[in-house]
């Protein structure tokens, strides 16, 4: 039976079909059906999750291109399209995605309590979301999508929030919205120009078309500049990073969860997908004013998280520096480069997703984030204290786990690219173990804190469910550290396509980086 | 390897190991010799004063650094995004009070746009 899903030309529609249908039929369940709504809700994103491995096993990474690929005209006479495809990148994007959501819906059992229904149903629509940005070849398609994640997210925050949510939902909504807007309106004129070039709108919005014909030289400056902004603030980079902080601190765990795991992996995809290749020539202009951006980013992200007083404010501007490494490492134009920054941002995911977690296993029993009323919880709650211990050293870049794999990668190319930028990004990584040595040390050493105390019998360890989501996080952790061709094999080809696009140029501007290239 | 099995060695004679007695009289005396073995020699006991250097560069001035650099986040870069909104708040409760709602308003507003407009046409035609 499997065998009839495999290679079907419409699995990804069916992909992206799966959680929709799941939100639909959530919207027939009476909402006080608990249970029943919490299964269904886990049943479809399992469902995706097993969706997405028939995706990935009909995939072959010796191909060029896209694959299973799938069209439609939607918008005719605008040429615009309904059309889906897969590469490397975007299945591990896919994976990533369908992975995280499944826990994140499991880790949602245990906290949220009010109006299940309509989170379950937020949720689901959040990932189809995602899953149509990582898929979507035709460029209004992918607007849309990049629309679509916006509205869930702003009613995650927004209604199962913290007591700031308010303040914080406006602000990433307004914030994310002023920069796909000025996206909309790069793609716009990128379509235009198009149709002024060829007397056609056929193919004027289409992915491929466009990355045929390429993009007039004298747009690309300012298509570079409308998708950038749209990225750069999801990514988030430096200057744009502020709405991260007041974000994840008050949205629930789950919800900080596909924050930090997908969706500002959509920024990295973006620029990677969208930027280097459709826009080589200004990519090569302006590609280091992003390092520069990057650096900025990753140590001024990494400082100020030494000073956070909240363990969640904490991982989001741990988040801020370790995204510096995906941009660095996409604008340093080579192979290891662009390679590290996919790696980065899966590895990323996978451990910064778990941190969350684990501030969220905290709040459920003491309803507080404060580093400084913490302590101690080593010798009460030992399972907890590994998996911090564990997941902060993943997080630090140990050797073995997957934090290290994308940043050495990343580092690598950044010295390739220009030695003392490599060694700038390098610094960031010890201050990157002071404030995660830090965490641990205030949160999981030392005596029991007299907060904490008197919690008494509610100060529990880690439970069943809790450490069901943990658990296969752990193991991805271990698995792409020690076995990193898992993800590299996947995205070999795609990264030599995009960087054969940007190349000719890159070897004129940066000489170093000539015996790289394909 | 050379070096560090003389290291190993001299270390036994001089310190002791396993029932060999310790010969602090010659660690005194190579060491006391002169300036400059004197000045090593506590170098060495305060472990190169890598720790107070570490302490010093990570804890203190990245402390201040990292104040310093949260100050400029919270007040300066959030200052600048959260100023939009209070700006746009601010210029929306001013201006919306043009929106009267009385007809003869709009009607007045229309006929100084076209004044102006006529203004300009003629002005610019020249």
């Amino acid at each position: 039976m499997i065998d009839d899903f495999l290679a079907r030309p419409d699995l990804l529609s069916l992909l992206i079909a799966t959680p929709l249908l799941g939100a639909i039929v959530l919207g027939f369940v009476p909402g006080r059906r608990v249970t029943l709504i919490r299964s269904l809700a886990l049943g479809t994103a399992g469902l995706a999750f097993v969706t997405s491995l028939l995706v990935a096993v009909s995939f072959d990474s010796s191909q060029p291109g896209f694959q299973l690929v799938q069209q439609a005209d939607w918008i005719a006479f605008l040429g615009i399209q309904y059309k889906v495809g897969v590469d490397g990148i975007s299945l591990v994007m896919v994976l990533l995605t369908t992975v995280l959501t499944l826990i994140s819906i499991l880790a949602s059992f245990g906290p949220i309590q009010t109006r299940v229904k309509e989170y379950m149903i937020a949720f689901l629509v959040l990932e189809v979301g995602m899953l149509g940005v990582f898929l979507a070849l035709d460029l209004f398609l992918f607007y849309v999508f990049w629309e679509v994640v916006l509205v869930p997210m702003y009613l995650i925050i927004g209604i199962w929030g913290g007591a700031n949510r308010i303040y914080a939902t406006i602000k990433f909504v307004i914030y994310t919205l002023v920069g796909s807007l000025l996206m909309l309106v790069a793609i716009l004129a990128v379509a235009w120009s198009y149709q002024q070039a060829t007397g056609s709108w056929v193919g004027a919005f289409d992915y491929e078309t466009l990355l045929a014909e390429g993009v007039e030289p004298t747009l690309q400056v300012w298509a570079f500049l409308g998708f950038f902004l749209a990225f750069a603030i999801k990514v988030p980079m430096w200057p744009f990073h502020t709405w991260l902080p007041d974000a994840h601190t008050e949205a629930p765990t789950a919800g900080s969860v596909i924050l930090a795991g997908v969706l500002l992996k959509l920024g990295g995809y973006g620029l990677i997908r969208f930027n280097l290749p459709l826009f080589p020539d200004a990519s090569q202009d302006l590609a280091p004013l992003v390092i520069a951006l990057s650096i900025i980013g990753m140590l001024y992200g990494a400082i100020v998280a030494i000073r956070q007083p909240d363990l969640k404010r904490l991982i989001a501007y741990s988040s801020v520096s370790h995204m510096g490494f995906v941009t660095l490492g996409i604008f340093v134009l080579g192979e290891q480069g662009l390679q590290g920054a996919i790696f980065q941002m899966v590895a990323h995911g996978v451990i910064t997703g778990a941190l969350f977690l684990l501030v969220g296993v905290i709040y459920e029993r003491t309803h507080d984030r404060t580093i400084a009323r913490m302590g101690g919880l080593g010798g009460r709650l030992p399972v907890f204290a590994t998996l911090m211990v564990f997941f902060s050293l993943a997080s630090a870049g140990l050797p073995g786990l997957a934090g290290f794999v994308g940043e050495f990668l990343v580092l690598l190319g950044a010295v390739d690219y220009q030695a003392i930028v490599g060694f700038v990004a390098a610094l960031t990584i010890i201050f990157a173990a002071v404030y995660l040595l830090f965490m641990v040390q205030n949160t999981i050493f030392g005596e029991l804190s007299e907060f904490l105390k008197g919690l008494g019998s509610k100060l529990t360890d880690v439970d069943r469910v809790e450490a069901m989501t943990l658990a296969p996080l752990v193991v991805l952790t271990v698995l792409l550290g020690l076995f990193p061709a898992l993800v590299l094999d996947l995205i070999r080809l795609p990264v030599s396509e995009i960087l054969h696009v940007v190349g000719g140029a890159a070897e004129a501007a940066v000489g170093s980086t000539a015996g790289l290239l394909p | 390897m050379t070096v560090a099995a003389i290291g190993i060695g001299v270390g036994i004679w001089l310190f002791g190991f396993f029932g060999r007695r310790a010969r602090p009289d010659v660690v005194e005396r190579t060491t006391q010799r002169n300036r400059l073995t004197r000045a090593l020699y506590r170098a060495s006991f305060n472990k190169w004063w890598f720790d107070d250097l570490y302490s010093l560069v990570f804890y203190r001035f990245g402390g201040r650094l990292a104040n310093a650099v949260m100050w400029f986040d919270v007040r300066i870069i959030d200052g600048v995004v959260n100023g939009t909104g209070s700006v746009t708040q601010a210029t929306g409760e001013r201006v919306r009070h043009i929106q009267t709602g009385r007809v003869q308003n709009y009607a007045l507003g229309i006929a100084i746009g076209l004044v102006v407009m006529i203004a300009l046409f003629i002005l610019l035609a020249r």
